[in-house]
């Protein structure tokens, strides 16, 4: 008998693992079609995991709700639910930015009345579809060994002017930078907005793939400014020390450069399980989700009661622009304009 | 055919006679799993066809012809420095006496554990205008900042150190196996070791190089990570730029083919370059050990080389990781090591490797058993999956699972398929290239023998091709531990694997949560390949 | 009268010597195997040498060795006077004017026959050279194929074509004819030789089959356990064997004891005869060889043997009889007799011509190993 096994064992390996491997498929496969998307939250995340997950725990624990998600990029599960269409199993879908949720706005269906009301008229799509969970504002990073925040300009005007040659980091295909250009738009109009990007163009900015590589590139010194979201600088405070050689400047003269931008969530209209959905997003209009946001994340919170984390200044003081943010998920346009001076590819 | 008229009816009477010669079945298998890799591109075209003028606008950009040459000149050029990287390096690994070749070996292959995404973003760490090479040459020499990498030459030496091992696998399996006679023939006749390589043995690995340089050309058409990082725009970043910012699913679908219009154009050139090599099935196995080269006063720059090209593909990724979990673990990051992603990764890639090889077995047998148009082109066509960017291939098996399979929507099935798909072509050429290494005849002996086809195939033929199924196998199960963009859209909902764990940490700027499942992904995938290039010798 | 090897001639002198190839106590072993031990040979220039002997002889390794392909442990190689390996000095392939046709060809599968044929040539001359030789195998108009696009026989003649177009001192083939098919090998083997003996090149021929080996051979070297046995021309090397280890190799050969009575030698098939002044060894057991052809049979009630099987060969038959004693037999009679088998026969010696006789496996009288060449 047990020879026999040994002689399959070493006369057969191939066989035998193709066997195992299959019957394990086949078992775990199984078990997993036995679970039904029933009275289970499915949450698509264009919010990375490594955030989003302690929250959604919380959440789990306050409502007994068990909810399952799906996180990705927020292009890449926008496009999945325009694919899935009215077959989607999601739920509730929750974006980095303003533009995944306009993707799919025919999808999704209007909130409750008390749920939109938290977060200011600006933070949500004027007919009711989505509403801003978290707040980011547009900032300057800026390497303090080669700077001082008096060598700053107050808008981002300034940084078309030659002397920055060669010491500016963006990344143009990054979604708020793209939103930003949206509002520069709004205000700025395009020929003042087309002007400008071509002046920072001309001062040959290294291109970054995203705001990370941006704040890490102004930290090293490899540039000196950087155009990003205010909260990335503190995931490097927070892992490299307060010796990390970067900090936010935030533009006192204001315009579209301290623009703030929202990652917002919507219920989608084919959603299963609806008022797990509504209790979600109600969840994370609370004060303990806010609260999270606010110090865990380094985002703004949007409902009133929940200060911002004390590194932050005020929302007020930031003299943001006046926009709606919905506004900010028309790209088309902005793309093209990219695309006209040369910054996308 | 009248009913009841007694005579048996058989689909088979309808093909063609040499078509006949294979059962039915297999054709129909391989016939299956070559139309299943057409799938995404299928759903491209129907996406694209939906908002033609879209699709019709992005191809006819003049952008997209600059965008197109971007990524010529990159494909070109990662292509040849791969070779020129791994020619060597092969030769060196299995001909000479080159010390601790098999750790050499086992070393030159491991870079394809890392991911793209990884790869440029520790190469950038240390080579960057102020990476940590710089950090080291500031205080001794004054050096503010080094030459900048980014561009061109920075995602061409990245991706070369990245995919030189698919020319390196394939040029030490065919090395194993060149009749030594053809070299000793060419030294009698008066001509040099050097004059040798050139005009015999080089020759005699083109069908190899060729077959490496077509994944090493596919794959850097298909990348996003690094080039991504390295800030050189290629197609697979206005692709992504589509689907990320544009949320434009029409032009992405119209650039996706018209970068699958360039794979096949790699493909076919590379199927060119093959038929006039035809005599790469020829090769026998050696029969006697050949003779190993006596490197001499080339001990050192050939041990040098081997030391540079792993320093810099395997030594500066894992050291840098190594620094960033340092890092981590000094600033207060604890629980880095979630070993439900690496329970995951390996789950999945097992499954994608077995799934994968099984469905590559009909195409590569009668690709080399039935050579012929329609097996060539089943053969070929294996290729498509493994040009296309992850998220057209996840996108559109989300089109047709979500419709006409929705069981296995969003289960493992689904995400195994879509490794299939992706991974087909690499399993195909490992086990194509065992058995052309097999006497048909053997087969043909069993069955005279009184076994079944399907027996005397399992009992003969598969132990031999053993090895080929074995590499294939592995490279699967690598390829699958780092995939991303399918995993991220088709796994099965908090599914976490590695891969998914270091994208969303390095997303948030999180390097020492982002390092540690980088380094159980390549421990991970070190094991299965030095069990590869350790039984290589034995199992020839 | 016996050319040894072991004398050297000094390096000076050694030019104007008609040795082609010159092989002095050469010696290799493989991982602890002896391959090759104490080798020695000696091909004058324009002569053939057909080496033979059993499989894993080393006679290959001996060729590689020569070729240059395997460094040698011990001994001297010396080409046109010119030493191109001691156990210290290697002179590559690339350096020796040494020219070798593998068992299977080794053509370039990736070049024409023609550009096959020019590998080994300078540019100056090749297009000239390679018509010409090509011709000389009988494959003009054929230099624009693919070697695969030949037949075996054809592949034969490119592999020779290309070692014979640069000219090399010594010709080294190795098992040339083993690929091809009985009837092929038999016309092939006869153009090879012609085309060798045209061109006046000094070869070296290895091969396990001792037919090829006597019809190829100018000198036939018979080699056993990595040692040369006997080197002497075919006639002699069948019919004079050295030891009687050559003597089977070489053909069927049975060994009948000799009772020595004075001068008279007997066997259980009737007297021996032996060369004038034979003497046997003194207190040694002594037999005489005998090749199928040296027996007589005839059928007798009253014979020494019975037919136990009986081989037919179209021209004749050959008979395997047990003797009285229990020996076995091997005789070939011409087909116009037929024997049955369980038929009883006389069987005797031929007294035609002396035959040769052993004691402790070595010719008596002694043969040279090196026989006059």
């Amino acid at each position: 008998m047990t020879t026999e096994i040994s002689n399959l064992l070493g006369r057969r390996p191939v066989l035998l693992v193709l066997g195992l491997a299959t019957v394990l498929f086949l078992a775990v496969a199984c078990s997993s079609d036995g679970e039904d998307s029933d009275g289970e939250l499915v949450i698509y995340s264009g919010r990375s995991e490594s955030l989003i997950d302690p929250l959604i725990k919380r959440f789990e624990e306050a409502t007994g709700i068990d909810a399952k998600v799906n996180y990705a990029g927020t292009g890449a599960l926008a496009a999945t639910l325009l694919e899935e269409g009215d077959r989607s199993p999601a739920d509730v879908f929750f974006a980095q930015d303003p533009g995944g949720l306009g993707a799919i706005i025919d999808m999704v269906k209007p909130l409750d009345d008390d749920l939109i009301v938290r977060v200011p008229d600006w933070a949500r799509s004027p007919d009711n579809l989505w509403v801003g969970i978290s707040g980011r504002a547009r900032t300057v990073v800026y390497n303090t060994n080669k700077l001082s925040p008096e060598d700053l300009p107050d808008t981002l005007d300034g940084f078309t002017d030659p002397s920055w040659k060669g010491r500016i980091g963006w990344a143009p295909t990054n979604g708020s930078f793209q939103a930003m250009v949206t509002g520069m738009r709004l205000i700025w109009g395009e020929d003042r907005t087309r002007d400008w990007l071509e002046g920072i163009v001309a001062n040959e900015p290294s291109v970054y793939a995203k705001n990370t590589p941006t704040v890490a590139a102004t930290g090293s010194g490899e540039v000196e400014v950087g155009f990003v979201n205010h909260y990335y600088l503190h995931r490097f405070l927070a892992e490299e020390g307060e010796g990390f050689a970067a900090r936010n400047y935030f533009l006192p003269g204001g315009g579209p450069g301290s623009a703030v931008l929202v990652t917002g969530a919507a219920i989608l209209k084919t959603a299963d399980n609806e008022s797990q959905a509504e209790r979600f997003l109600d969840y994370l209009l609370s004060e303990d989700a806010q609260k999270y946001f606010s110090e865990q994340t380094f985002e703004y919170p949007l409902i009133d009661g929940v200060a911002h984390e004390e590194l932050l200044p005020n929302l007020d003081s930031l003299n943001t622009p006046d926009i709606d943010v919905s506004d900010l998920g028309d790209l088309e346009a902005t793309q093209n304009l990219l695309r006209e001076v040369g910054a996308l590819p | 055919m009248p009913a009841g008229t007694g005579l048996s009816w058989s689909p088979r009477r309808l093909l063609p006679l040499w078509l006949r010669r294979e059962p039915l079945s297999l054709w129909l298998a391989a016939i299956a799993v070559a139309g299943a890799a057409a799938l995404p591109a299928l759903y491209l075209a129907t996406r694209a066809a939906d908002s033609s003028d879209t699709a019709l606008d992005a191809i006819f950009d003049p952008d997209t012809a600059a965008i197109l040459w971007r990524s010529i000149q990159l494909i070109v050029l990662v292509t040849l420095g791969s070779v020129l990287i791994a020619v060597p390096l092969a030769w060196l690994t299995v001909r000479t006496d080159l010390p601790f070749k098999r750790a050499w070996a086992v070393a030159s292959v491991l870079p394809l554990a890392i991911p793209s995404y990884v790869g440029a973003l520790a190469f950038i760490s240390a080579f960057g205008p102020k990476g940590l090479l710089q950090g080291w040459l500031e205080a001794p020499f004054g050096i503010e900042r080094i030459p900048d990498l980014y561009g061109l030459t920075g995602a061409t030496i990245v991706l070369i150190l990245l995919s030189y091992p698919y020319v390196f696998l394939t040029v030490r399996a065919t090395l194993w196996r060149l009749e030594p006679e053809m070299e000793e023939a060419s030294r009698s006749l008066g001509r040099s070791p050097w004059h040798t390589f050139r005009k015999i043995t080089l020759p005699l690995l083109y069908p190899a190089i060729g077959a490496g340089a077509l994944l090493v050309a596919l794959y850097t058409l298909s990348d996003f990570g690094a080039v991504a990082l390295l800030q050189y725009d290629t197609f697979t970043r206005v692709i992504f730029n589509e689907y990320n910012s544009a949320f434009n699913r029409a032009s992405a679908a119209a650039l996706s083919l018209v970068l699958l219009g360039v794979a096949v154009s790699l493909i076919l050139i590379e199927a060119g370059a093959r038929r006039r090599a035809r005599y790469y099935a020829g090769a026998n196995a050696a029969r006697r050990e050949r003779r190993i080269v006596q490197l001499g006063r080339w001990r050192l720059p050939a041990s040098v080389f081997s030391g540079v090209v792993t320093f810099l593909a395997l030594g500066v990724p894992v050291f840098v990781l190594v620094y960033w979990l340092v890092r981590g673990i000094n600033a207060g990051e604890s629980e880095l090591f979630d070993f439900t992603a690496l329970y995951n990764s390996v789950q999945f890639s097992i499954y994608a490797a077995v799934a994968t090889v099984i469905a590559a077995v009909p195409i590569s047998v009668l690709s080399v058993r039935r050579p012929g148009l329609l097996s060539a082109g089943l053969e070929r066509f294996s290729y498509v999956g493994f040009a296309m960017p992850g998220i057209a291939v996840g996108l559109g098996l989300v089109f047709f699972g979500i419709r006409y399979a929705t069981a296995i929507y969003q289960t493992v099935f689904l995400l195994v398929f879509a490794y299939v798909v992706l991974f087909l072509p690499v399993a195909v050429g490992a086990i194509r290239a065992s058995l052309l290494q097999v006497n048909p005849r053997m087969e043909e002996a069993a069955m005279s023998l009184g076994r079944s086809r399907i027996n005397a195939f399992l009992t003969v033929t598969v132990p031999v091709i053993r090895p080929g199924l074995a590499a294939a196998a592995v490279m699967v199960f690598l390829l699958t531990m780092k995939e991303l963009p399918a995993t991220l859209i088709l796994g099965p909902i908090e599914s976490r694997t590695l891969a998914t764990s270091i994208w969303t940490a390095a997303e948030e700027a999180f390097f020492a949560r982002a390092a540690a499942p980088s380094l159980l992904l390549v421990v991970a995938s070190a094991a299965p390949m030095t069990f590869l290039v350790l039984r290589e010798r034995s199992s020839r | 009268m016996i050319g040894l090897p072991g004398i050297r001639k000094k390096r000076g002198e050694s030019v104007q010597t008609d040795i082609a190839l010159r092989c002095t106590g050469v010696s290799k072993t493989f991982d602890g195997t002896i391959a090759v031990e104490e080798f020695d040979i000696e091909v004058k220039r324009g002569q053939i040498l057909a080496l033979v002997g059993p499989s894993g002889c080393g006679k290959t390794t001996v060729l590689r060795m020569i070729a240059g392909l395997e460094a040698l442990d011990t001994g001297r190689i010396e080409i046109g006077g010119e030493t191109v390996a001691t156990s210290g000095r290697h002179t590559g392939p690339d350096k020796r004017s040494v020219g070798i046709v593998f068992q299977d060809y080794a053509l370039f599968p990736h070049m024409t026959v023609s550009a096959n044929v020019g590998f080994g040539l300078d540019r100056k001359g090749r297009d000239e050279r390679v018509v010409e030789v090509l011709e000389l195998v009988g494959l003009s108009g054929l230099g624009e194929r693919l070697p695969s696009e030949l037949s075996g026989g054809q592949q034969q003649r490119v592999a020779l074509a290309r070692t014979l177009a640069s000219r090399p001192d010594v010709l080294l083939l190795d098992e040339p004819f083993s690929n091809l098919d009985a009837g092929l090998r038999e016309r092939v083997r006869a153009e090879i030789r012609e085309i060798l003996k045209a061109a006046g090149t000094t070869t070296v021929f290895v091969t396990h089959d001792q037919q090829e080996a006597l019809f190829m051979g100018d000198l036939v070297g018979v080699q056993v356990g990595g040692r040369i046995e006997q080197v002497d021309i075919p006639e002699r090397v069948f019919h004079r064997p050295a030891t009687s280890f050559v003597a089977r190799f070489m053909g069927m050969a049975d060994f009948l004891p000799v009772n020595v009575l004075g001068p008279r030698l007997v066997t259980e098939v009737g007297p021996a005869r032996a060369i004038p002044g034979f003497e046997p060894p003194q207190d040694a057991p002594l037999q005489v060889m005998a090749r199928p052809d040296d027996f007589v049979l005839a059928p007798s009630d009253e014979g020494q043997g019975v037919v136990i099987d009986r081989v037919f060969q179209g021209w004749a038959y050959t008979y395997e009889v047990e003797l009285n004693s229990g020996l076995h037999i091997h005789c070939q009679m011409p087909h116009l007799l037929s024997i049955d088998v369980g038929q009883r026969v006389l069987v005797n010696l031929r007294r035609d011509h002396p035959q040769m006789f052993f004691s402790d496996g070595a010719a008596v009288p002694t043969v040279p190993r090196y026989g006059q060449t």
